[in-house]
């Protein structure tokens, strides 16, 4: 038997028995180096793993992100972000809805988080939603997948960790993900247009809004906007590392957030022991799935697959959707972040020697990990959205949901058929 | 409730050792956010000195480094107290009473000795990098004491996560 089963089982066992990941993948990776290489070479591999994690440059734009995103937040500038929206597309059957999905990709733009995305955009939308009598379950429904949205338009913390451990440079990665992310809006606009279509009752017209008034409303989203373009734009022209451009649209954050006088001292306390936490959280999972990558490398695991890959007489294309598979069964049962820190490792390699380009796939991989926060049984923005609209059954939003997952398998098949979608903005980055 | 929530409330008239978690905590919150705040202005400085005055701070980006690490260790009791890391609750949530308390008991053992671990081998490194005297290339920042500082809080995560085996419910 190959020296990676055992932990693969050990690990899963772990983790379904709730033990923390971090955890379940620091033990299982360092009693598996410590069967392989012996247990002197392997807790040196360990501690040092441990150690050096966290002295990293190319991290620090992980709570920079998070930072800026919770300022935005306190800012207040989502409900701005939404009455704009509405504005201009409130007047359309189903427009309340279809203005929830742009305004989810516009808050996107300054947040790198789908949960928060979700659970932001939630307590604004879904208030206007049921004052003009919207179904419970396309309301909440669009709120949940528009949410998803957030680790695929940049800034996002998925595909900072994703570009750290392939290697792959994070502002490409990000402007990659901009046209998958525009995409994504159009096709949550259209399946909230079918659902409408189909049942016009779902979601009535909203009011007329004269044009005076939605240039007015436009005003409101300049912030988001500015920040946007500092950040990704600056990573765009080259002006700024990925890093420098966190801490610019951090601070850029900051600065609305005081001038809104939405900050006090005690809430910019909380602001930032919030991030720091969820920082923690995040780097406790990074070092333990490093450890264990650490494992099944040592154990042959990446060389294994992609020596069965390249030895099966299939194409490529075969293996890739085997491995979109894996990841939409990992993506019912695992939370994502651990999810692409757990798969990542392993599959890139294949990737690589299958010849496809490493950013195309982080693209991919995001949107997996998207569909994967609206499936059941564990849809996580399904959850977070449920803590914010106590009153809507589980069951109501997982209904809801079921037309933008098809929007999102659409998308990724436009995504499979034409990589150019991904790669074209980055390459004219140069 | 969080460890900010902890601190502001039952504040007044409780002994001094029952406070002290509370204490701790709020401590440990100031640390990080003074040390993410710093974090972001220097990247700010930092920039803003190289496109206006054509003068980077030098080693901003080691200072990041060393910062960023502190952010993470400083957290560790804070996010183990509150009983946050992530876990997968799928079948946890599903099992009957008797055998989750067996896994909570299981889960919290492992997550006490993981963390002891952790702050051993972070203990050896940094006796390690003491007899080397490594310190940062630009800045000179000794590495000795910020992998001592992270063995120390490395620690005291292992003792809130070992308090946590011996408590009943939920509640970490």
């Amino acid at each position: 038997m190959d020296a990676w089963v055992p932990g693969l089982i050990a690990l899963l066992a772990l983790l379904f028995a709730g033990v923390p990941i971090a955890i379940a993948m620091g033990l299982v990776g360092a009693v598996g180096l410590i069967v392989i290489i012996g247990p002197q070479g392997a807790l040196a591999m360990v501690g040092q793993t441990i150690f050096d994690t966290g002295l990293s440059y190319s991290l620090s734009v992980v709570p920079l992100f998070i930072l800026m995103g919770n300022f935005v937040t306190r800012a207040g500038l989502s409900d701005e972000l939404y009455a704009a929206c509405h504005a201009w597309l409130g007047r359309r059957p189903g427009g309340l809805a279809m203005a929830t999905a742009v305004a989810c990709g516009g808050f996107s733009a300054v947040c790198g988080s789908s949960l928060a995305t979700a659970a932001t955009m939630g307590k604004v939308a879904l208030p206007q939603m049921r004052k003009y009598r919207y179904d419970d379950s396309l309301a909440s429904g669009v709120i949940a997948a528009g949410g998803t949205l957030g680790i695929l338009i940049p800034p996002s913390v998925i595909l900072v960790i994703y570009g750290v451990t392939t290697q792959q440079d994070i502002g490409k990665l990000f402007v990659a993900g901009i046209v998958p992310g525009l995409i994504g809006i159009l096709c949550y606009m259209g399946a909230v247009r079918v659902v409408c279509a189909l049942d016009p009752e779902k979601g009535p017209r909203g009011p007329l809004v004269p044009m005076a008034e939605k240039l007015r409303a436009t005003r409101g989203v300049l912030g988001i906007m500015g920040l946007f373009v500092l950040v990704i734009g600056g990573i765009y022209v080259g002006a700024f590392t990925a890093t420098e451009a966190a801490g610019m649209g951090a601070f850029g954050a900051f600065l609305i957030a005081l001038a809104r006088r939405a900050l006090t001292l005690r809430i910019l306390g909380e602001i930032l022991a919030e991030t720091a936490a969820t920082t923690t959280m995040m780097f406790a999972v990074l070092i333990g799935a490093l450890v264990f990558a650490n494992y099944v490398n040592i154990a042959g695991l990446p060389d294994d697959l992609t020596s069965f890959a390249t030895g099966a007489d299939v194409p490529p294309f075969v293996i890739l959707l085997g491995i979109l598979f894996v990841y939409l069964l990992l993506g019912m049962v695992l939370e994502s972040l651990s999810m692409v820190l757990l798969t990542v490792p392993i599959f890139a390699p294949l990737i690589g020697s299958l010849g496809y380009d490493l950013v195309w796939f982080g693209i991919v991989v995001v949107i997996m990990t998207e569909i994967s926060l609206i499936t059941p049984p564990v849809g996580l923005n399904v959850f977070v959205l449920k803590t914010v609209l106590p009153d809507v059954p589980v069951g109501t939003i997982f209904k809801g949901v079921m037309p933008f997952i098809l929007a999102d398998i659409l998308r990724m098949v436009l995504l499979l058929a034409f990589p150019v979608l991904a790669l074209g903005l980055p390459t004219l980055m140069g | 409730m969080n460890a900010n929530d902890a601190l502001h409330s039952h504040q007044t008239r409780r002994p001094f050792a029952a406070r002290l978690p509370a204490i701790c905590a709020g401590l440990l919150n100031v640390i990080a956010g003074i040390l993410l705040f710093t974090m972001m202005l220097l990247t700010v400085v930092d920039v803003i000195g190289r496109y206006i005055f054509t003068a980077p701070v030098p080693g901003a980006f080691e200072a990041t480094e060393v910062m960023l690490v502190l952010i993470v260790f400083v957290g560790l009791p804070i996010v183990t107290a509150r009983n946050e890391h992530v876990s997968v609750l799928l079948f946890y949530d599903r099992t009957p009473p008797f055998l989750q308390a067996i896994l909570r008991m299981g889960a919290r053992v492992l997550m006490a000795f993981g963390l002891g671990v952790a702050s051993w081998l972070l203990y050896h490194k940094a006796v390690e990098l003491t007899s080397y005297g490594d310190t940062t290339v630009i800045l000179r920042i000794p590495l000795a004491p910020v992998a001592f500082a992270m063995s120390a809080l490395c620690a005291i995560a292992t003792v809130v996560a070992a308090i946590a085996v011996f408590k009943r419910s939920e509640e970490a």
